[in-house]
Parts: structure tokens; sequence; C-alpha cells
């Protein structure tokens, strides 16, 4: 499929109709050909930073009825964006907070945070963010606790990537139409 | 300089005005050539409205280092963004100066198709409200023209490229050309009815009248909600030049385009008392070329037509090519924007929208319309409008898991925004000459701008917040947070003036048909022959007269007056 055949069904017919007939996937799979960047790697994590990362992101945004952060390759995109867009102090700071994980897990269950159970490690990220919000609380918040931090990008990453996107949020890229005003509840093939 | 080429007339930039006069040119029956500083662009290639955020290295945040070092003033721009940085200048290649104290922000798009690229697609009419604005108080020079000469105009571009909105009768907008409008929202339409019910007629919340089309028309498909269409759109529905008025002109068979065509000034004849052409810089080779013509049409934008003014002095005209009122330059204006107040609108929690509409709200003008009534001097509207809240509310709650997860699947709150617009007083200390210290990329001296707000835009960006307020309380609104924003002028890139338009030469650039008093083969008809500045977006006003001036032009070379 190439991307002038999707121009060619945009610009002939009514909307949607021509657009019918084209998948999604395959829709999104042109703008990939046209405009797509290497995927982001990893490049500034150590393997052990990388994966308390995927857990934290994880637990923030767990796979339920819906892919969780890690299918949504949440850890791979907050190294790009820590190691690309954080300056040096935000940066160490970030990778401080990564690195005490384990230091709050053994403390509070006696094994390092990736040897604990999910029940401890959640106990173990409820700790850290109730911290920042007794910060956040009294105003004190800035610069933001690192959990503030992980969670925005986690949010950030998730609800950007193609699964929180299109699986989670229910987003097409072509509706076709527009309507103001519809049940939250009705089912929508086109998405939002 | 190279060979010499003829043409009837030249056109130079390919935006939104140039692309008026190249088709209205054409189809007049003159051979045109239309000049553009910057590349060609191919809408397959080049438009990336449908490349998905996750697609982007940095989620649409953009690359803050590139654009801090190459973007540092076009990154303001809200469009600038990852995706539509390229349809925005280099900073560094194209530098202009301000004074330390008056930041002004020129944001600028140089390709074929110019600024219509990544416009802001709002289309309002003026009314004789406005037109007749300066005589009323005294500021600037009355304007030449009133409603009933450009009405006709406004009717014929709206027709060609397409405009979909809501006819509401109101003497201050009047209504257009319009295709079926786009739906209000569910909160949208509650505002405008407990707004109709505490205001009547005074205040008419309506949807945004934008060059949108809703329908088919002219051979471009209609809408297909994708929502992003500053970063292009495949179907031309939109309107820009590159997929409407260009193609048009180019059906014609007399149009040609030349971009990488920096012009550097213009060529005048003293004893012919006509400017002869052009002399145009290869922006790839800087190689130097003439073209010369019996007219020239000048749309390259507001400061870039006024600055290759500047740049044309002449013995007779030694401040500037057809500046013997000595208001070149002068009279610089812009919207202020960015007073205004947002609410929550409670209710409606089980509604919410489809698509992603590209257009907003539009509450017209309602201060000073019936007399002066206010303690300001003429007025302001509201855009805006109100969606359901996202994912990002998920930053200011507590909480983290399955269940956060699933609260932020549903929408928040209705959010309801009114961010205003309001008019800019001419006034000649706001103003802009050339910087003979600092030269472009192609040596072409820099502009230096003169530019503040005075004490009557600061008054209507206050009143537009507190009204902002009163508007939401009657509509019922919770948690409201008023606003207001101090932005630089130029940042709503409806900078305006420069070459006003007026009826006596000795304090106006241009005639009632945007033509130099001074240089009557010379046309001015972008935002630079302004001489008031409304409170509406503009740009529909530079086609309409822009369209009426190219008729008058050709009629005065039929008449072999030119």
């Amino acid at each position: 499929m190439e991307r002038r055949e999707l121009l060619r069904a945009l610009g002939l017919g009514a909307a949607t109709s021509a657009l019918a007939g084209l998948g999604p996937t395959r829709l999104l799979a042109l703008g990939r050909e046209a405009h797509g960047h290497a995927a982001s790697t990893g490049r500034l994590f150590t393997t052990h930073q990388a994966e308390l990362a995927g857990v934290v992101a994880e637990l923030i945004i767990p796979t339920t009825d819906t892919p969780g952060a890690r299918e949504a390759g949440v850890a791979e995109f907050m190294d790009f964006m820590v190691e690309r867009t954080f300056d040096p102090e935000e940066r160490a700071r970030f990778l401080a907070g990564l690195d005490e994980m384990d230091g709050r897990s053994l403390r509070l269950t006696g094994l390092p945070f990736l040897e604990a159970n999910e029940p401890q490690q959640t106990a173990v990220l409820s700790g850290i963010a109730a911290e920042a919000e007794s910060l956040r609380q009294a105003g004190e918040d800035d610069p933001p606790h690192f959990f503030h931090v992980v969670r925005e990008l986690t949010l950030f990453g998730y609800y950007t990537s193609e699964v929180g996107m299109t699986e989670e949020l229910g987003w097409r890229m072509i509706p076709g139409s527009y309507d103001g005003c519809v049940d939250l509840a009705q089912p929508r093939p086109g998405g939002f | 300089m190279g060979r010499r080429q003829e043409w009837d007339a030249i056109v130079v930039g390919s935006g939104i005005s140039g692309g008026w006069a190249a088709k209205e040119l054409c189809e007049r029956g003159l051979n045109t050539l239309v000049l553009e500083a910057g590349p060609p662009i191919d809408p397959a290639v080049d438009y990336v409205e449908h490349v998905p955020v996750w697609d982007m290295p940095y989620r649409g945040r953009g690359n803050q280092e590139a654009l801090e070092r190459d973007q540092f003033i076009q990154k303001e721009c809200y469009a600038c963004d990852e995706w539509g940085s390229k349809f925005f200048v280099n900073d560094r290649e194209n530098p202009y100066t301000f004074d330390d104290d008056k930041p002004f922000h020129w944001i600028r798009g140089r390709q074929v198709g110019g600024r219509s690229i990544m416009w802001g697609r709002q289309v309002y009419r003026w009314s004789d409200l406005d037109f007749e604005a300066n005589a009323r108080d005294g500021y600037g020079v009355d304007w030449p023209i009133r409603y009933a000469e450009i009405a006709p105009w406004y009717d014929h571009v709206e027709r060609f490229i397409g405009i979909s909105g809501q006819a509401e009768g109101l003497p201050q907008l009047p209504d257009g050309q319009f295709l079926a409008p786009m739906d209000l929202n569910c909160a949208e339409t509650h505002v405008r009815e407990r707004l109709l019910e505490a205001y009547g007629r005074d205040r008419v919340l309506t949807i945004g009248r934008c060059a949108v089309i809703t329908e088919n028309h002219g051979g471009r498909q209609a809408c297909h909600y994708c929502g992003p269409c500053e970063r292009g759109c495949i179907t031309h529905s939109y309107f820009n030049s590159i997929g409407v008025t260009l193609p048009a002109a180019n059906a014609t068979g007399r149009l040609t385009l030349r971009p990488n065509s920096v012009v550097h000034s213009l060529v005048y004849d003293e004893e012919r008392d006509r400017a002869t052409g052009v002399r145009v810089i290869d922006a790839a080779t800087m190689a130097t070329q003439e073209f010369s013509a019996r007219i020239i049409f000048l749309c390259a934008s507001a400061l870039e037509s006024t600055r290759l003014l500047l740049n044309s002095a002449t013995p007779r005209f030694s401040t500037g090519l057809g500046n013997s009122s000595g208001e070149l330059g002068r009279n610089l204006m812009d919207h202020c924007m960015g007073g205004g107040a947002r609410g929550t609108i409670p209710g409606m929690e089980d509604q919410t929208t489809f698509g992603r509409r590209p257009n907003g709200i539009y509450l017209a003008r309602f201060g000073n319309v019936k007399g002066q009534d206010e303690d300001y001097l003429r007025g302001f509207a509201y855009q805006g409008g109100a969606g359901r809240s996202g994912w990002g509310r998920g930053n200011d709650v507590p909480g983290f898991g399955a269940d956060f997860k699933h609260e932020l699947r549903t929408p928040g709150p209705w959010r309801f925004n009114f961010f205003g617009f309001g008019e800019c007083l001419p006034v000649p200390t706001n103003y802009v000459e050339l910087d003979n210290e600092v030269v472009d990329k192609w040596g072409i001296p820099a502009l230096k701008v003169h530019c503040q707000w005075g004490a009557n835009e600061r008054a209507l960006l206050q009143a537009m917040s507190d009204q902002a307020v009163t508007m939401l309380e009657a509509a019922g609104a919770t948690d409201i947070s008023p606003y207001v924003y101090d932005l630089p002028p130029g940042l709503t890139i409806h900078e305006m003036g420069t070459a006003r338009m007026g009826r006596d030469p000795g304090t106006s650039v241009l005639n009632a048909h945007n033509q130099c008093h001074d240089v009557p083969n010379v046309f001015v008809t972008d935002g630079a022959c302004m001489t008031s500045s409304a409170c509406q977006n503009p740009s529909i006003t530079y086609m309409a007269l822009t369209a009426r001036a190219a008729a008058h032009a050709v009629e005065l070379l039929d008449r072999k007056e030119l």
C-alpha cells in the first residue's frame, strides 16, 4: 500500500466510503512509511534502571482489559525523554529516584524492588506516592518529587502510544464526521 | 544582473493574498509571474496531518534544542510544533530586531503557500462599525471604503473558497456565503442558550466561521475531522493557496510560479514614473536577476511588503518607494489577545463529542456597538469553546494503578474557555524601519520593529477577562479562573498596517483600490494596507481587497491608464 493510494482514496468520492476500505492499521502504516522514525532505543538507563522504570510504569498504568505501560513501551520512551529533554540536574534527580527504589523496597519488604512481589511493589510505590502528595499539599513540590516526574512521563508515554490512544482511548486517525453531542456509552466504531 | 524577462503582472508572495492576486489576474487575462521566496512543497510528501503522535520521536513536544537554536521566535506559535516547524522560517537566516523593552514576535512562513498552509482558518467579515472606526474616534485616518464596497468581494471570495458558518443576522458581524455550519457541542449549546436568556441578541455565541468545508465544494472534499489542519490537508478541505487559488490560476495557462525567488527590491523608472519590475535573488545560488512587468502586486505579508518598499528607495523616494506621505512603516497593528476565563460547565456527564472539530466558538463584539458606552475605545470578540478534559488531569490528582487508569478512560468535566481578541489602535509610534546594521541570509537589510501595546489595548485585555467571568457565571459555570496573558504584539499573527489605505496622498500610502498614491502601477493588498485592525481575524478581508484591487488594476490596464 502506497501513501499515494491513500491520497487517491481520500481525494475521490465521499470521505467515509472512500476510507471505509482502508483499515486503520494500514492507514497508520502509510504515515509511518512516509514519515517514520527509528523507534527510540534505551541509551541512558542501565539494564537495571530500565527494568525498574518498566515495573514502576506498569504499576502506574497496569495491564487491565487493555494493554498497560509495558506493552506501550513506556520505559524505553522514558529513557529517551530523560536523556534528550531533561537538563543535567533533572536527569540526575530522576536516575537517583530510580536507584532509590531498591533501598526503599529493602527497608519495607526485605527484598530488592525487582524481587518483591506485586503487592509489595505496590506498597513501596504507594509510600513514595504519599510522600509526593504530602509535598504537593504543602506547596513544596518544587523541584517536583520523583513520583510526580515518573508518573507524568508514564501518562504521557502511555496515552501518546499506539495502544494507549487506539485501544485504551478509542482514538482513530480519521473519524470522518463530527457530532457535538453523543452518548458516552454508545459504541462508536470509528472511535473518537 | 542577469537576463530580463517581461510579464503583464508580477505578484510577490504566494500565500493568502498572493494566491488570490494570481488567480484574479490570470483569470482576467494577464500573464502573471508569482515570486515566492521559499521552496515549493509537495502535499503528498510534506503534509503531516495523518502522522500519528507515536511516530514522532518527542511525541509532539518537539526537539527543544533545535527549536531554541533555529526557531527561537517561531516556536512561540502553537503550530510551530514537532510536525509543523518545517513550515516556519529559520530565525537565524531571517533576523529582525526590536527594542529590548518592546518584544515583537514576527511569525513567518516561507514556502509556496506561505502562511496559508498553517493559518488559523477563522473568517469574519468586517462591518461599517469597523470601517468607520477611525473617523469616529480620530485614531488613524479614515478608511477610503465602506462595507458596501467590499461586500460583493466578500461574496466572491467566500463562494470560491468555501466557508462554513451559521447566519445570525448580527449587524456588527455580517453573514456571508455559508456552507453548513459545524455543530456546537453540548456544553457550547448550553452556554449559548444561557447567554441568550441573559443578554438577548446582544451576545450570540455562534459556531466559528471557518474556511473548512463541511460539504464537497469546488472539487474539494468535505472535512474528515482528523483535527490538525495546520499540518496540511491532503484532501484540501481547508483553504490554502496551494489547494485552491494557485490551481485556479494555473488552469488559465497564464501562471508562472517561481519558488526560491527572494525579491530584493522594486525597480523604479523616474522618467516614466512607474515601477518597471523587481530584483530577485535566487534563494539557493544567490544569483541575481530582474523581472519586468506592467503592474506589481505586493502580497509578501504586511511587514515583508513594507520592508520591500523601504528597501527600494530612489533619489525621488529617499525614504522608501511610495513614501511621499512619510507613513510607510507606520501604524503597525496586531490584535491584542489573551484576556479571558475558563470554567467548568456542570452536568452533561453522559455526553461527549465525536470527531475532532478544527474550529471553535465565536462571540462577536458587544462593547461600544451601539455607541461609545465603555471606558475603552472599540472592542473585542471571543473565540474558544468547550471540551471534556482528558488524561492530562491524571497529573493533578493523587493515585496510580488500575482504578486510576480506569478513571482516566472516562473524560473529565466539561471545561469552557472564552479567549478574547481585541482591536489595536493605529498609532504612528508603532512602526518599522530598516535596520542598517543587520542583514538576512540574502544580504537584505532586516527590519527593526518598534511596537508595544498602549493603554487601550491593556484596558481591552482586562475587560475581556472581566466579561468572560461575568458570562461564565451567567452560564452557571463553576471553578471559574480568569486570566490576562501578557503576550507580545506579533504573536497573534494578525500584523496589519505600515502602508495604509486612505483618501489623502499626504497621509496614506495606498488609495481606495490598494494602489500606491505615488507609484500607480504598484498595489499592496496584504495586511500592510490595513487602515485599522477591527477585532476580527483579518485574512478574509485581505482576500476580498486583493480580488477587488486586481479587478481594478485590469480595468486600468484596459483603459490604458497604467
